[in-house]
């Protein structure tokens, strides 16, 4: 084991990150009056170099590469997704400026603390080994943690920011245990090492009890962290309690970041036929699929609407995952829609909630459904750009969401799990059903007697823009980002060799 | 001294997290559960010495001081949260707060 200060370069977009959110830290410190528009700047400016470091490393590394002694892949797949983390923190920012002036939290730590979770996201993209797994998730939801509180004065946020961080330690620490027990097996952490002792003959699940156990901790650990069921309980409060931009952030860049994650572990070091996860996840996904859809079935809160939503969207990825087992990676061309997917969802998901961070009263959010009622004739672009959002999660083409859904049912057949895309295919019947509901509220249900005027603001406006931009054009003309997302995936397969 | 062997660490640490995981799911005290949450983590650390003796590496022993640095800060995150709860009801029994629901 030798320490090569030059792969430091594959982790130069982390680095990035990190030194720009102690900048701004420092800024609001030094500075007598914090500029939040310098804020923001600078920390945009950081995910923008972040962005350009991570274009660079996937442009000098064509094959994929370990760095660290192993600790690190750096393949296309985990760039990708510090991509799609990078969107995300962006959204959670541009829509959390103005939203938290409206509701008086001027904490300056608003913006270093999403470029902190976002480092630990991409470090997660990247982990190979599950110690650095479990310290990237940590990092990630510490930050969080805070974030979900930010709101101090909001009886709610308190309540949804401590069960958010109970559920996630208890998830970390069962993680962890798994970790542990795998540790112990194998004598290894390092995801290629868990595949090369099953490559040893005699060695099967079967034969060492421990090692099932330590796997089926790691996807409980995971099932918390994306909120699949039946470990979501948690997610619709602490969704709906949390401030707007924050909710984005966590719906979009946990989620990322916590499936990468989990394709990685699954995907590499127990993609043998010795272990047979498939069926499990099949159920989970069903189970999943179906709580999310039906239990946004009778929301009145839109950001409660979309916590259950956001359960069936894991519900949909998890479809896919469960079909590897069954074809392996190299042979299912359409896996790669995980990933399209994961950015797919990101993008829609932001535009959605800068529409309902407009929505503050008297400095407190007013984000039930029937608050939307006449938004068509007040602000008809606001009310067509939630729709596009929300046709798009719903997966109506010609959107970005209905090319990801498609790319995840036919990966789902390809591998044969025609049974598990059929609940899928009613569990979305039933979506359509709830996203339409909204828009029905904008264009037919006349105003409320004193409606909540949207506060419209240029940041949130910019991202709305570029979400219904991206979710329509990437939904007519996906083919390089298919085609992108196809190969990032199969970069896996290079560490598992499958 | 004698050697102990393997398996009455694990014994001891499955007790110490299986204690750990009920009391976050059925004690009604935000401290407690914060406790408990750090008695799981605890067990864990104790399974990785473990099996790091018992295969002779250094591995597991470097994992447990990651483990305890994570969990101090993760202990004072919800330490503040605590805290927060507390300024908002005066309590701390998780009975209390019940705004949110399905």
């Amino acid at each position: 084991m030798s320490f090569d200060a030059g792969e430091l370069r594959y982790l130069s977009p982390e680095i990035a990150l990190f030194a720009f959110a102690m900048l701004v830290l420092l800024h609001d410190v030094i500075a007598r009056r914090p500029n939040r528009e310098v804020s923001l700047a600078v920390t945009l400016m950081g995910l923008g170099v972040a962005a350009v470091l991570n274009l660079l490393t996937l442009q000098s590394s064509p094959t994929p590469v370990l760095a660290f002694s192993g600790m690190l892949a750096v393949d296309s797949f985990g760039l990708f997704l510090n991509f799609v983390v990078l969107l995300s923190a962006a959204g959670a920012l541009l829509i959390g400026h103005d939203f938290l002036r409206r509701v008086d939290v001027l904490i300056p730590e608003y913006n270093p603390l999403v470029l902190f979770s976002a480092t630990g996201m991409m470090l997660l993209a990247g982990a190979n080994d599950l110690i650095l797994l479990f310290i990237a998730l940590e990092v990630m939801s510490i930050a969080l943690y805070v974030l979900a509180g930010i709101n101090r004065g909001e009886p709610t946020a308190a309540e949804a920011a401590f069960k958010y961080f109970v559920m996630g330690a208890f998830a970390s620490a069962i993680l962890l245990m798994g970790v542990a027990l795998v540790y112990g097996t194998v004598g290894s952490t390092e995801l290629r090492a868990v595949a090369q002792w099953f490559a040893i003959e005699g060695n099967t699940l079967g034969a060492t009890p421990m090692l099932g156990v330590g796997l089926a901790m790691l996807i409980v650990g995971f099932g918390f962290k994306v909120a699949a069921a039946p470990f979501h309980m948690w997610s619709p409060d602490v969704y709906q309690g949390a401030p707007a931009p924050v909710t984005a952030f966590m719906a979009t860049g946990v989620k990322a970041a916590g499936f990468a994650a989990l394709a990685r572990v699954l995907f590499v070091a127990f993609l043998d036929g010795k272990v047979d996860w498939g069926g499990t996840l099949w159920v989970m996904a069903a189970l999943t699929m179906l709580a999310g859809n039906i239990g946004a079935l009778v929301q009145k809160d839109l950001k409660r609407m979309l916590a259950y939503s956001s359960i069936g969207h894991a519900g949909y990825l998890l479809m896919a995952v469960a079909a590897a087992p069954v074809t392996g990676l190299a042979d299912n061309p359409r896996m790669g829609g995980i990933l399209f997917y994961l950015l797919a969802y990101t993008i829609m998901n932001i535009g959605a909630f800068s529409v309902i961070s407009l929505f503050t009263r008297d400095g407190a959010e007013d984000t039930r459904i029937a608050g939307l009622a006449g938004l068509a004739d007040r602000h008809p672009l606001v009310a067509a750009g939630l729709s596009v959002c929300l046709l798009s999660l719903a997966g109506i083409p010609p959107t970005m969401g209905f090319v990801g859904k498609f790319y995840l049912f036919a990966a789902a057949v390809e591998g044969g799990l025609v049974g598990l895309a059929v609940v899928g295919a009613v569990a979305g019947g039933i979506g359509v059903y709830y996203y339409l509901r909204p828009i029905v509220v904008m264009y037919m249900h006349p105003a409320e007697e004193h409606p909540v005027a949207p506060q419209l603001n240029r940041a949130a406006m910019g991202a709305l823009a570029v979400a219904v931009a991206g979710v329509l054009l990437l939904g007519l003309m996906p083919g390089p980002l298919v085609d992108w997302a196809r190969e990032s995936l199969l970069s896996l397969a290079a560490w598992s060799g499958t | 001294m004698d050697q102990v062997g393997l398996y009455p660490v694990l014994f001891t640490s499955a007790v110490l997290f299986t204690i750990g995981a009920v009391g976050v799911l059925t004690r009604r005290n935000a401290l407690i559960v914060l406790m408990s949450i750090e008695l799981m983590l605890n067990a864990v650390n104790l399974a990785f010495v473990g099996f790091a003796r018992h295969l002779g590496q250094v591995d597991g022993h470097v994992f447990a001081v990651f483990v305890m640095a994570v969990a101090a800060a993760e202990a004072a995150v919800g330490l503040a949260l605590v805290l927060l709860l507390f300024r908002h009801k005066a309590t701390v029994d998780l009975e209390n707060f019940t705004l949110l629901k399905g």
